[in-house]
C-alpha cells in the first residue's frame, strides 16, 4: 500500500517534471539566437524577430506559472496523501506486533505459573513420601511416588511453551523485517537527503530473511484453547478415517 | 520399535522422546527438519513423529516425500504441531498423515494417538 503511493507519487512528480519541461521548452528556440549576439550584432530584422517572439511568449508567462503552481499542488496533495497511507499501514503493523509481544509475554507468564503449580504440588508429594516411609507403610509410599513422578513430568510438559513463544516471536521478527524492507523502499524511493549510500538492508536480503523464517513458525502459534483444537482435529481425523 | 522424531525445536524433541520413554518406546531417531529426516529415515523405522514447520522442509512436504518411497509408503505418521487451522489439519490429512496432535499436548493424548496407529496400521 505504502510502496504504491509511493510510486504514484514518483509517477506524478515525473509528470510534473515532463510538462514543466515542455512549457519552459518553448522558449528555448530563443536562446541561440540570444547568444549570437554576444559575438556579432544582430541585424535589424532578427532583431525586430527576436522582438515580435518576446511579444509573444511574454503575455504567456503568468499561465504557464498559474499551471506550474497548480500542479506543484497536486504534487504536494499526492506527498501528504502518500504520508497518510505510509503512516497508517506502519500503525497497523506496530500494533499487530504490539499484540504478538503481549501474547508471548501472557504464555510465558502463564507457563511459569503452571511450572510452579506443578512444583508446588511435587514439593507437596515429597513431604507425604517422608511421612509415609517414617510410618514404613510401604503401598502408600509407592502410591506417592508415582504421583511424584507425574506431577515432575508434567513440568516438562508445560516447557512446551518455549516452542510456541519461539513461534510467536519469530512472527514479529518476520512483521519488523517486512516493515525494515518496505520503509527502506520509500527511503530509496526519496533519496538520501545527504547523498551517502543507506546503511539498510536491501530488498533481496530482507525477502530471504522473512522468507525464511515463515517456513518455520506458525503465525497463530498459541498456548490458549488446546483441548478445544485438539477436538476440532480429532473430529477431522475421524472423518478422514471414516470416509477412508 | 523405532521412532523417527522431528522437529527444528530441540525442547520439542526432548519431550516428545521422553514421553515416549515414558509410555515405553525407548528406541528413537532424532532429525531436525524433513530433509535431515529423510536421510535418516530407513526400513528399520516403524514410526514418524513429525512437526510441521521447519525449515528446509516441512512435515507436509516430508510426509508427501516418504509416501513416494517404496519403504515409507505405509509408516504410521503423527504429525505434532501448534497449528490447529481447519484447512491446515485437512492439509496434513491430505498430504498423507495419519493422526495430528495439536500443541501444547499432554502425554496421554501422545500414548492414544500412538496405540490407535498401532493398533489400526495406516493403509
Amino acid at each position: 500500500m505504502a510502496n504504491e503511493r509511493a510510486s504514484e507519487l514518483l509517477y506524478d512528480t515525473a509528470s510534473t517534471l515532463r510538462l514543466l519541461d515542455a512549457e519552459l521548452g518553448e522558449l528555448a528556440p530563443r536562446r541561440p539566437a540570444a547568444s549570437t549576439t554576444a559575438t556579432t550584432a544582430p541585424s535589424p530584422s532578427s532583431l525586430a524577430a527576436s522582438l515580435a517572439s518576446s511579444d509573444r511568449v511574454l503575455p504567456l508567462l503568468p499561465a504557464l506559472f498559474v499551471k506550474a503552481m497548480g500542479e506543484v499542488q497536486g504534487m504536494l496533495a499526492s506527498i501528504r496523501t502518500g504520508r497518510e497511507s505510509i503512516r497508517a499501514a506502519t500503525t497497523e503493523r506496530l500494533a499487530h506486533t504490539n499484540e504478538k509481544l503481549d501474547e508471548v509475554s501472557s504464555a510465558t507468564g502463564k507457563a511459569a505459573l503452571d511450572i510452579m503449580d506443578a512444583l508446588d504440588r511435587a514439593i507437596a508429594k515429597v513431604d507425604d513420601l517422608e511421612t509415609e516411609e517414617a510410618m514404613a507403610d510401604t503401598a502408600k509410599s509407592a502410591g506417592i511416588r508415582g504421583d511424584l513422578r507425574d506431577e515432575l513430568f508434567a513440568v516438562m510438559g508445560h516447557m512446551q511453551f518455549q516452542d510456541i513463544t519461539s513461534q510467536q516471536i519469530m512472527h514479529v521478527q518476520s512483521l519488523l523485517a517486512e516493515m525494515e524492507g518496505r520503509l527502506t523502499e520509500i527511503s530509496n524511493l526519496f533519496g538520501n537527503q545527504s547523498g551517502e549510500a543507506s546503511e539498510s538492508p536491501d530488498d533481496a536480503v530482507v525477502a530471504l530473511r522473512t522468507q525464511k523464517d515463515a517456513h518455520s513458525f506458525d503465525p497463530n502459534a498459541t498456548l490458549s484453547d488446546a483441548d478445544s483444537r485438539q477436538a476440532l482435529a480429532d473430529a477431522l481425523v475421524g472423518r478422514g478415517a471414516a470416509g477412508a | 520399535m523405532k521412532f523417527l522424531v522431528v522437529d527444528d525445536s530441540a525442547t520439542m524433541r526432548r519431550i516428545v522422546v521422553n514421553s515416549l520413554q515414558r509410555i515405553g518406546f525407548t528406541n528413537c531417531v532424532e532429525a531436525a527438519d524433513g530433509v535431515e529426516a529423510l536421510a535418516r529415515f530407513d526400513s528399520s523405522i516403524a514410526f514418524v513423529i513429525t512437526d510441521w514447520n521447519m525449515p528446509n522442509m516441512s512435515g507436509t512436504e516430508l510426509v508427501q516425500a516418504l509416501r513416494q518411497r517404496e519403504d515409507g509408503r505405509t509408516v504410521p505418521v503423527l504429525m505434532v504441531t501448534a497449528r490447529s487451522v481447519r484447512e491446515d489439519i485437512i492439509t496434513a490429512l491430505e498430504a498423507g498423515v495419519n493422526n495430528y496432535i495439536v500443541k501444547p499436548f499432554t502425554p496421554q493424548v501422545l500414548k492414544e494417538k500412538i496405540e490407535s496407529l498401532i493398533v489400526t496400521p495406516a493403509a
